[in-house]
């Protein structure tokens, strides 16, 4: 039985079967027994009304121990100390640079640059390269405020350096957010993010330490 | 006052858009498709089809979706990655693959605005059409394509290229490649469908085509009563 639950914003496919990852619906979270998870990843499309309207048994859940990652950008506060969304204003690459702020285990070792540009030009590329022939910004291009005041910021956007990454303490356990398209989908064969997924599942079935987080 | 309602399943996007103040301008209704029930269109004249709706509530509203064309005089608009080839009748989709890098190295995709001298193209402009798209669609005949896909000459672009997730973004031979269309035949209300998820894209606020696209459909769907 996986110990990370992964909420989507669909029907679960036969495909979705995993060792690691309990894949489900976002609309049967109802049915889920959370105990049975030591943490969460909440899929960037999942419905925020919906989750809103939830956010005492998720933030129980969270205080008793629970790891929840978010991704997208929190239109709806589901869960205790939610920061906000505040749009960003960029007109080029160094408005979207992502520079590292303080260590997470997530993130450990992953060189931002290796997050910051994508293409579909086949072959592997430098940076300098990607600099021409790429695309920013589908990590982030937007920034969170309100951080609790014991939140820390993992990774920030261009010139300002404002949060993308946080994370908090929520009781015993811990709430991560990042503000774009899926932290896993950023994980990269021959970059410093190829095992950016692999850490993430890590995280949540609390194989990674947390303390070491808000530390 | 013409009565557009926008259904949506509650996505950040979806989220971000009824805020927009250009859109609360329009006097839109927030319809949350999960409490949508048959007979929860009535008396809308016009409906916004959000983009990438939950695949399973779109399945179970589609019929009260398709009973909406039949109200003589209404307008719809089908946003992008909503599996349009399951639930509208005479319409198909086949995926492609999202070329996003285009612009950055002047690849030209074989995309091309058509019928420009239909007057559909009063409400639109290429900049809210020319960024990417997610499908091509073939239609009934009544259906006038407004975009479509070129094909190439050249064999190698016919067999590829593929997008990074190995999906080729090429038109297809011998298909439609329709990726927009305006139809008026086969329906009592009139219907607009594209394989561009505009208002994902301009809720996440990252695509300045996909926000003209949204600000260009809900302008064409408040003229529904006119």
């Amino acid at each position: 039985m996986p110990r990370a639950l992964h909420l989507v914003q669909r029907p679960v496919l036969p495909e979705d079967e995993s060792s690691r990852l309990c894949v489900r619906d976002v609309y049967d979270f109802d049915a889920l027994d959370l105990d049975a998870f030591t943490g969460i990843m909440v899929s960037s499309g999942c419905d925020q009304r919906f989750l809103a309207a939830r956010s005492e048994r998720i933030s129980a859940w969270v205080r008793a121990g629970g790891r929840l990652l978010v991704n997208g950008h929190p239109m709806e506060r589901f869960v205790e100390g939610m920061p906000k969304h505040r749009k960003l204003d960029f007109h080029s690459t160094r408005d979207l640079w992502l520079t590292e702020m303080q260590s997470h285990p997530i993130w450990s070792g992953v060189d931002r640059r290796d997050l910051l540009l994508r293409t579909g030009v086949p072959g592997e590329h430098s940076f300098e390269e990607l600099e021409r022939i790429g695309v920013a910004g589908f990590y982030a291009h937007a920034y969170l405020v309100d951080l609790p005041v014991d939140a820390v910021t993992i990774t920030g956007i261009g010139q300002g350096f404002l949060p993308v990454d946080v994370a908090y303490p929520l009781g015993a356990g811990e709430v991560v957010m990042h503000l774009g398209n899926e932290l896993g989908s950023f994980a990269r064969s021959g970059s410093s993010a190829v095992d950016l997924g692999e850490r993430t599942i890590a995280y949540l079935e609390g194989a990674l330490a947390a303390a070491e987080v808000a530390g | 006052m013409t009565r557009v309602a926008f259904v949506h399943t509650g996505s950040f996007f979806h989220l971000a858009d009824l805020r927009d103040p250009a859109i609360r301008a329009m006097d839109i209704t927030d319809v949350y498709a999960p409490d949508l029930e048959p007979g929860g269109l009535d008396g809308f004249d016009a409906v916004y089809v959000a983009a990438r709706l939950h695949p399973g509530v779109l399945s179970r509203i589609a019929p009260i979706l398709v009973e909406f064309l039949s109200t003589d005089g209404a307008r719809m608009y089908v946003d992008g990655e909503n599996s349009v080839g399951e639930w509208l009748p005479g319409t198909e989709e086949t995926l492609r693959g999202t070329n996003f890098w285009a612009w950055r190295i002047g690849e030209d995709v074989g995309r091309r605005s058509v019928n420009q001298d239909h007057f559909f193209w009063q409400f639109l402009r290429d900049d809210a059409v020319h960024w990417h798209y997610h499908g091509v669609l073939s239609h009934p005949d009544s259906a006038v394509p407004l975009v479509r896909l070129e094909e190439s000459t050249d064999p190698v672009v016919i067999d590829g290229p593929d997008d990074p997730w190995g999906t080729p973004y090429r038109a297809i031979p011998g298909h439609a490649n329709t990726l927009m269309y305006y139809d008026a035949g086969t329906f009592p209300a009139e219907v607009v469908v594209s394989t561009m998820d505009a208002s994902y894209h301009h809720g996440a606020g990252f695509m300045p085509g996909a926000s003209q696209l949204v600000y260009r459909m809900l302008y064409w769907l408040r003229g529904a009563t006119e």
